[in-house]
C-alpha cells in the first residue's frame, strides 16, 4: 500500500503534491498503527534501542574503562562491578557497554555495504533480464552456497585481523539476500504502469530503476537490511570469539573467547557478553519479522488466522 | 417462521422419496467486524436420481449451502439453525467420525478448480485409489477400481493417466480425474461446485456432458452449483435461485425459463441475453448486493428490486406456491394466494 | 513411465553440470586468496619460519614466476589431482588431515541434523494444527530466542550447567581418556561426549527448521487439495501425514540445503567450544597456528562437501516433487 502512495507522489504535478503526502502520511501512520499491534515487534525495538543507547552512551554509564587494570581478578559481581572483572581486575560492565559499540558499528557499516552490493546488483538483474541476470544469479548462488564462515574466517587470518578487514569481509559476504529480494521485487515492479509512463516521458533506465523502481521496492530492502545487520553481528561475533577479531577493539566475541578460560571460576565473564550479542540479535530479528508483518498485509493475515 | 413449518410437513408428505431434505439451514461466520449471514434460512430438497441446480451470483451464498452439506464450512462458521437430513440422519449433528464416513462414500463432492484441488506431488492414480484403500480395499483391486473409474469418466488411455502427476494433465483430464475420485465409491450424491468455471469453453461443454452421463449411468443425485444459467437448463431438472444467502425462488427448469416469477430471476434470466456486451450482467440488475453483515429487515431484494413495495422494507416475503413444482418467496405474488 | 525416468536422469547430469563453475569458482577464490596476502605468496604457504630452500621449492613447484593464468591452471591441476599442499605443523599433506577429521564432523552434524529434524516437525505439526495457540505461542517464541543465541555462547552455557554445576556430562572431548575403546562401552561413552556438542548445534537447526516448516505447513493446510483429501473421507491424521507434510517438507529440504553453506559455520565454534576433534577445531588450530596451506585445504574440502550435499538436498526434493524434474 505505502509503494503505491509512493509512485503516484513520484508522478504527480508539482501542484498536486499537497495531496499525495498527505495520503502518504496516512499510510505511514496506519503503518506504524500495525506496527505498534505486534508486540513481539515493539519488543524488539525496545531492545535494539536499548543497546543501541546504551553503546553510544557507554562513557557515561560507567566511571570504569574497559582497559584499566583493576586489583582484584575474577570478582563476583557487586554494587561496585555490576558484571564483576575478569582476569585482570578489568571491569566486565564497562566492557559489556564498549563492547557493544563493536556490535553496533560493525553490524551497520557490514550491513551497508552488503545492502548496496545486493541492491546494485539485484536492481541489474531484475531490470535488464538477459544474459546479465544470469550470470548474477550463478554468481549470488555460488555466493550462498559455499561456507560463508570457513571463507570469512580463512580470508581474516590471511589479511589480517583488524576493523577495517572484518568489517569489508562481512560485508563482501552477507549480499546474496539482498540480491534475491532486490531482484524479485525488480521483476514484479517493472512490469507496472508507472514503469511504462515514466519510459514515455522519456526517463532513461538508470533513472527509471533509482527514482520509480528503487523508491517502491524499499520497505522489504530496509526489512532485509535489518537482517543483515543481525547476521553480521553474529558473524562478528564468530570471529573474534575465534581469535579472528580487532585485538585491539573491545567486543562481545572477544570476551567471551576470554572467558573461556575461566568458564568454572568466573562464569560472569561468559554470561554476559553472550547475554548482549543474543539480545542484540533477538531484538534486531523481532523488529525484522515486525516490520515484514506490518508492510505486507497477506503475511498479517496468516500471522492472524 | 410458521409458515416454513407448515411447508416442511406438506414436502414430507408431498415427496416421500427425497434423498436430502435441508430445512431451514442458517450458515453464520462471526468476525470481528460482525456477523456474517452466508447462508439464512435455506430450505431445499434433492430427490433420488434427481439432479437439482443452485443458481446465484457470487455471494449468493450457494457455495457456503453445497460445502456445509459436507460441513466444509471455513474457520469461524457455525451452523446456527436448521438440519440437513440425509438417508435418515441429520449430517449437522453427525459426529466428526461419522461424517467422514460420509463424505467421499454417500456424498462427493466435484469443485471449482481442477489445477489447485489435486495433491501435486501425488500419482493421479493413488489420489483416486485413496478413499477405497482407506475402506480397506486391496492394492489391486483398487488399481482395477480406479482405472475403471477412469474409463467410466472418458478418460483416454487410463492406464497412463493413473501413473502420472497432476502437472502432467490438461485442465479438462483433472477434472475428469476429480470426478473419477467423486464416483469411485459410488456415492448417492454428487455435489459439484462450479465445475466448469476455471476451463476453457471447449472443454466446459464436455465436462457437462460427462456430469449427465455420469448421473444417469450411476444413478446418483446430482447439485450443481453454478452461476450459469445455461448449464443448469442443460443439466438440472429443477433449480433453486439463491440470493444474498437466500432462496429467491424454485421451478422445474421449464417453468423458470418460460415463467420465472421472482423479479430477480427474472433479471437473470434476462442478463443472459445480454451477457456477450460489456457489463453485460452486472449492469442489467441495478443496485447492489446488500451487505451479509446486519442485511437489511424483510427481502434481501429490497435495494434492487424494480418492484419494491413498502412491505418489503418491513417483512420477509414467505413462500408462496405457484405451482406443483413452483414456488416464490415475494411479496409481489402473496395476493395469489399464500402457500399450505 | 519412460519418459519420466529420462527426464529425471537429464535433471540429474544438468544439476551436475551447474555445479562445475561453483567448484572452480571456490578453487579461483582460494587462489586469489593465496595473492592477495600480504607479502610472498611462497612465504605464506611455507610457514614464517620455513627455510629459503623450503619457499624456493614451493615457489617452483606453484609456478609463482610463471604469468598468472599458467599459475592457476598449474593450482587448477593440484587441486584436481588432491594437492591441497602440505602443512608444516602436522608434517602432512593438508588433503590427508582433513579427511582424517571429517568423519568426526560428519556425526556431529548427521546426529544434531535428525535430531532437530524430528523435534523441529512435530512441534511444527501441532503448532500449525492450531495456530496461535497458547502451544504455538510458547513454541514459536522458544524458537525465535533458539534463532538468536549463539551456538558458542550456548554450548558454553550448556557445560556451565550441565558438566561444571551438574557434573552430569564431560566438557568436551570425544572419548574419556580412560574409557573402553571398543565396543558398547566405547559408542556409550561417545554418545555421552556427543550430547553437549549435539545441542549445541541442534538448537540453531531445530529453531530454523521449526520456524520454515511451521509456515510452510499453515500455508499447506490452506491448499485446495487438502480440501479434496478431507472429501475423501480421510482423517485428520491422514490429510496431515500424507498430503500436508510432505508437501511442505519439499521447500524446507530446499531452503535448508541453501543455508547449509552457514550453518557448517557453527562447526568451527561448537567444536572449539568442547574440543570435538572435527573439521572445524581443526580450523580453529590452524587459525592459531596461522598454518595457511590447511586453512585453505580446509575451505576447499568443506566447500566441495557443501556444494555435494546441497546437490543431493536438491535432488531429493526432485525425487519428492515431480514438478522440479520438468521446470
Amino acid at each position: 500500500m505505502t509503494s503505491n502512495l509512493v509512485s503516484t507522489a513520484a508522478q504527480a504535478p508539482q501542484s498536486a503534491v499537497s495531496a499525495p503526502s498527505r495520503r502518504k502520511q496516512a499510510a505511514f501512520r496506519l503503518f506504524l498503527r500495525k506496527y505498534a499491534e505486534n508486540r513481539s515487534a515493539l519488543v524488539g525495538v525496545a531492545l535494539v534501542l536499548l543497546l543501541v543507547v546504551v553503546a553510544v552512551a557507554a562513557p557515561l554509564l560507567t566511571p570504569f574503562s574497559p582497559r584499566t587494570l583493576g586489583n582484584v581478578p575474577l570478582q563476583p559481581p557487586s554494587l561496585t562491578h555490576f558484571m564483576g572483572t575478569d582476569d585482570l581486575g578489568r571491569d566486565v560492565f564497562a566492557q559489556f557497554l564498549y563492547g557493544g559499540r563493536a556490535s553496533v558499528l560493525v553490524g551497520v557499516v557490514a550491513a551497508t555495504i552488503s545492502t548496496v552490493i545486493g541492491v546494485l546488483l539485484g536492481a541489474v538483474s531484475g531490470y535488464w533480464g538477459g544474459w546479465i541476470d544470469d550470470i548474477i544469479q550463478r554468481v549470488t548462488e555460488m555466493f550462498s552456497i559455499i561456507p560463508r564462515y570457513f571463507l570469512a574466517m580463512v580470508t581474516v587470518a590471511i589479511l589480517g585481523a583488524n576493523l577495517f578487514n572484518v568489517i569489508v569481509v562481512i560485508g563482501l559476504l552477507s549480499w546474496p539476500a539482498a540480491t534475491k529480494l532486490t531482484r524479485a521485487e525488480f521483476v514484479t515492479l517493472k512490469t507496472r504502469s508507472f514503469v511504462d509512463a515514466a519510459k514515455m516521458n522519456g526517463a532513461s533506465s538508470w533513472s527509471i530503476v533509482f527514482s520509480e523502481i528503487l523508491p517502491n521496492a524499499m520497505p522489504p530492502i530496509i526489512v532485509q537490511t535489518i537482517l543483515t545487520i543481525s547476521v553480521a553481528v553474529l558473524m562478528e561475533a564468530t570471529l573474534s570469539f575465534l581469535g579472528l577479531g580487532d585485538p585491539n577493539l573491545v567486543s562481545w566475541g572477544l570476551m567471551l573467547n576470554k572467558a573461556q578460560s575461566f568458564l568454572t571460576i568466573a562464569p560472569w565473564m561468559a554470561i554476559f557478553p553472550g547475554l548482549g550479542i543474543s539480545l542484540f540479535i533477538l531484538g534486531l530479528n523481532l523488529m525484522g519479522d515486525g516490520l515484514n508483518q506490518a508492510l505486507n498485509p497477506r503475511l498479517r493475515r496468516e500471522a492472524k488466522a | 417462521m410458521t409458515g416454513t413449518l407448515l411447508e416442511s410437513e406438506t414436502e414430507a408428505t408431498v415427496k416421500a422419496r427425497d434423498l436430502l431434505e435441508v430445512d431451514r439451514l442458517a450458515v453464520h461466520i462471526d468476525t470481528y467486524r460482525g456477523t456474517v449471514k452466508a447462508v439464512d434460512g435455506v430450505s431445499f430438497r434433492i430427490g433420488e436420481k434427481e439432479s437439482v441446480g443452485i443458481v446465484g451470483e457470487s455471494g449468493s451464498g450457494k457455495s457456503m449451502t453445497a460445502l456445509s452439506l459436507l460441513r466444509f464450512t471455513p474457520p469461524g462458521a457455525r451452523f446456527a439453525e436448521g438440519r440437513i437430513l440425509f438417508e435418515g440422519h441429520d449430517l449437522v449433528r453427525l459426529s466428526q467420525e461419522q461424517m467422514r464416513s460420509v463424505r467421499g462414500n454417500r456424498i462427493s463432492m466435484v469443485f471449482q478448480d481442477p489445477m489447485t484441488f489435486l495433491n501435486p506431488l501425488m500419482k493421479v492414480g493413488d489420489q483416486i485409489a485413496e478413499g477405497l484403500v482407506k475402506q480397506g480395499v486391496g492394492r489391486r483391486q483398487a488399481r482395477e477400481k480406479v482405472i475403471e473409474a477412469l474409463r467410466q469418466v472418458r478418460m483416454a488411455s487410463p492406464e497412463d493417466v493413473a501413473d502420472q502427476y497432476p502437472h502432467q494433465l490438461s485442465g479438462g483430464m483433472r477434472q475428469r480425474a476429480l470426478i473419477a475420485m467423486a464416483i469411485i465409491r459410488s456415492p448417492a450424491l454428487l455435489v459439484a461446485d462450479e465445475p466448469t468455471t476455471a476451463l476453457d469453453v471447449t472443454v466446459q461443454a464436455q465436462i457437462i456432458n460427462l456430469l449427465r452421463e455420469i448421473k444417469e449411468e450411476h444413478g446418483l443425485s446430482l447439485l450443481l452449483i453454478t452461476h450459469d444459467l445455461g448449464i443448469v437448463a442443460h443439466v438440472c431438472d429443477r433449480i433453486y435461485v439463491m440470493y444474498a444467502g437466500r432462496i429467491m425462488e424454485e421451478a422445474d427448469v421449464f417453468s423458470l425459463f418460460r415463467d420465472g416469477k421472482h423479479p430477480y430471476t427474472r433479471g437473470l434470466i434476462a442478463s443472459v441475453a445480454y451477457e456477450d456486451q460489456p457489463g453485460g450482467a452486472v449492469s442489467f440488475i441495478e443496485g447492489s448486493v446488500p451487505s451479509p453483515i446486519n442485511p437489511p429487515a424483510g427481502c434481501r431484494f429490497q435495494t434492487r428490486c424494480p418492484h419494491v413495495m413498502p412491505v418489503c422494507r418491513e417483512k420477509q416475503p414467505p413462500r408462496t406456491r405457484i405451482s406443483d413444482t413452483q414456488a416464490v418467496y415475494c411479496w409481489l405474488y402473496e395476493e395469489e394466494g399464500r402457500d399450505g | 513411465m519412460k519418459s519420466t525416468s529420462v527426464a529425471t536422469l537429464a535433471y540429474v547430469i544438468r544439476r551436475l553440470f551447474q555445479a562445475i563453475p561453483l567448484i572452480l569458482g571456490v578453487i579461483a577464490i582460494n587462489f586469489t586468496l593465496i595473492h592477495l596476502a600480504p607479502g610472498d605468496p611462497a612465504t605464506l604457504l611455507a610457514g614464517e619460519f620455513a627455510s629459503p630452500e623450503a619457499v624456493e621449492r614451493l615457489r617452483e613447484e606453484f609456478g609463482l614466476n610463471d604469468p598468472f593464468y599458467k599459475q592457476f591452471l598449474t593450482y587448477l591441476g593440484k587441486v584436481a589431482t588432491g594437492d591441497l599442499g602440505y602443512s608444516y605443523r602436522f608434517r602432512a599433506p593438508v588433503l590427508d588431515i582433513v579427511l582424517d577429521r571429517i568423519p568426526n564432523t560428519l556425526l556431529l552434524l548427521f546426529v544434531s541434523f535428525v535430531l532437530s529434524m524430528i523435534v523441529a516437525v512435530v512441534l511444527a505439526v501441532l503448532s500449525a494444527r492450531r495456530p496461535n495457540s497458547l502451544f504455538d505461542n510458547v513454541a514459536s517464541s522458544l524458537a525465535m530466542v533458539g534463532y538468536a543465541l549463539p551456538m558458542f555462547w550456548l554450548g558454553m552455557m550448556l557445560i556451565l550447567v550441565f558438566s561444571s554445576q551438574l557434573g552430569w556430562l564431560p566438557t568436551g572431548g570425544m572419548y574419556s581418556l580412560r574409557g573402553e575403546r571398543t565396543g558398547l562401552a566405547m559408542v556409550l561413552d561417545m554418545a555421552r561426549h556427543l550430547v553437549l556438542p549435539a545441542t549445541a548445534f541442534a538448537a540453531y537447526f531445530m529453531a530454523m527448521a521449526y520456524r520454515l516448516t511451521r509456515s510452510k505447513l499453515i500455508e499447506t493446510l490452506r491448499e485446495d487439495y487438502i480440501r479434496t483429501a478431507h472429501m475423501k473421507g480421510l482423517s485428520e491424521r491422514e490429510v496431515l501425514f500424507r498430503h500436508a507434510l510432505r508437501n511442505s517438507l519439499v521447500p524446507v529440504i530446499a531452503v535448508m540445503g541453501l543455508d547449509l553453506g552457514v550453518m557448517v559455520g557453527g562447526a568451527v565454534v561448537v567444536e572449539t567450544v568442547f574440543t570435538w576433534p572435527g573439521v572445524g577445531r581443526l580450523m580453529y588450530d590452524s587459525i592459531l597456528a596461522r598454518d595457511y596451506p590447511l586453512l585453505l585445504g580446509i575451505f576447499v574440502v568443506v566447500s566441495f562437501g557443501v556444494i555435494i550435499i546441497n546437490l543431493l538436498a536438491d535432488l531429493v526434493a526432485a525425487l519428492v516433487d515431480p514438478r522440479i524434474i520438468y521446470d
